[in-house]
């Protein structure tokens, strides 16, 4: 696994690190999903154990220990967009994925996957996968965090509300 | 002398105005009054839950009205939101409205049959000062009546020479700083009010937002496609940011029926928009920080 620093040339090794250690998480993200499907197909087509998916952790285990630093650690996260490419073990031999991130303000903030793969099964499965790849958002409770204001829909009229509540209970008699 | 805080109640939602400049006692109350003054004005040309307002009259009779000086901004974006949109961004939801159920007297009963919405050139014409009502309709000035009238209030703070203020309208919200101090704004997750996934930062500007988990009854809530005539399920909040709040507010709604792309070639804004799988989409520069898993 090797990192590329597209738009940021300062503090390259604190960087590198945080960006290297994201790109563990989505690679073992990849190879969780890349295992159950092998493993599914395993089961299904009832083959010899040869595409068994210890194979695919080995090398999960190897691009992570490259990383002593805890993925989610809060670090330093310097603005920009870094790019990583990702090694695994196929059941038919060595795949490589591509992931960008950017990180904006300490977080990341977009994740793009790229299709590297060279074989057709394999080439299928990183297709799915970056089409279906998505960074999902969280909540985080209002009082842990500094704000003056909240927008979201606007406060209902008083008038609604009454008539949802009176509907509500007809309903329930 | 300090920076005052006034909380009411108003066209349907709760109005929070912020005054960071320092302002004498009575100062502050004949501002807080001319505001008054400024929002039952506009209420009473603009309102299709009040029957005594001027477009509760066009909704009974067609003929030529006079409007107020302020129709020409909002007609004008309305206009152009309607051709971008092809007909999605329309005023004459009302009728569709009312007829789900969405009405003055908040009925929420869906009718039978929900009526076709009516092209905007065959309903009416406006130039200003006049509209001319071919045939009587409700118009819904929803989608940016509220930004609008938040723009309006500004200017009645800053015509008292307020230079530092925040109008917030139930989470719409004009903010000036002379200082530029920035304010943090939270993005309210539509499944729990009492988190949020993300935080902008306004300077100076409008952020508005929109979303159907409040105003909902039935299979609809406010939003509403007129050419399906359903609500749209696969978005859940959108957040527009924009130097007016009559601009961030219209395109809040419109982002559920328009492509962003297609917006951002005639409007400047910035927007977040969250889908319903929790993925957001938001603009290259969007000054914020959203909260990923």
């Amino acid at each position: 696994m090797y990192m590329e620093e597209q738009t940021n040339q300062n503090n390259k090794t604190g960087s590198s690190k945080v960006g290297l250690a994201i790109v563990g998480i989505i690679v073992i993200a990849f190879i969780g999903i890349f295992a159950y499907q092998s493993q599914t197909m395993t089961q299904n087509t009832t083959t010899s154990p040869q595409s068994n998916p210890t194979t695919t952790s080995e090398s999960t285990g190897t691009n992570v220990t490259t990383n002593d630093e805890n993925p989610t650690q809060e670090g330093t996260y310097k603005d920009g967009k870094y790019t990583a490419v990702g090694n695994y073990t196929s059941p038919g031999g060595e795949e490589e994925l591509g992931v960008t991130l950017t990180v904006a303000s300490g977080v990341v903030t977009d994740a793009i996957v790229e299709v590297k793969a060279t074989r057709p099964i394999s080439k299928a499965r990183q297709t799915d996968f970056a089409a279906n790849y998505k960074t999902q958002v969280i909540g985080k409770n209002i009082d842990e965090i500094q704000l003056t204001k909240v927008s979201g829909s606007s406060l209902s009229p008083k008038g609604f509300n009454d008539a949802v509540t009176q509907i509500k209970a007809e309903a329930q008699s | 002398m300090k920076p005052f805080q006034c909380t009411f109640e108003a066209i349907g939602t709760v109005w929070v105005i912020d005054v960071f400049d320092a302002l004498s006692r009575t100062d502050q109350e004949h501002i807080i009054s001319q505001v008054h003054k400024r929002i039952e004005e506009y209420d009473l040309v603009y309102s299709r839950f009040r029957k005594e307002s001027l477009v509760s009259t066009m909704a009974r009779k067609e003929g030529e009205y006079t409007m107020p000086k302020d129709a020409k901004e909002l007609f004008t974006l309305y206009r152009k939101l309607y051709d971008i949109s092809e007909g999605a961004f329309t005023p004459l939801i009302g009728n569709v409205l009312h007829d789900t159920g969405y009405d003055a007297e908040y009925s929420l009963k869906p009718k039978e049959v929900i009526r076709p919405v009516p092209t905007w050139d065959a309903t009416f014409d406006f130039r200003y000062p006049k509209l001319i009502m071919k045939k009587p309709a409700i118009l819904d000035f929803g989608a940016a009546g509220k930004g609008h009238l938040v723009d309006q209030v500004g200017r009645v703070l800053e015509l008292s020479g307020i230079s530092s203020y925040c109008v917030d309208a139930g989470g719409d919200m004009l903010y000036k700083s002379l200082t530029k101090e920035p304010m943090r704004i939270g993005l309210e997750h539509p499944a729990n009010p009492k988190q949020v996934i993300g935080v902008v930062t306004v300077e100076n500007g409008s952020i508005c937002g929109s979303a159907g988990n409040r105003r909902k009854w039935d299979q609809y809530n406010h939003i509403l496609n007129p050419h399906t005539r359903t609500s749209p399920t696969d978005i859940l909040s959108v957040w527009v940011l924009a130097k007016k709040t009559i601009l961030a507010d219209a395109l809040a709604t419109a982002l559920y029926f328009t492509s962003a792309d297609q917006l951002s070639e005639q409007f400047e804004f910035e927007y977040a928009m969250l889908y319903k799988d929790y993925s957001l989409r938001k603009s290259d520069t969007f000054p914020g920080e959203i909260f990923y898993k």
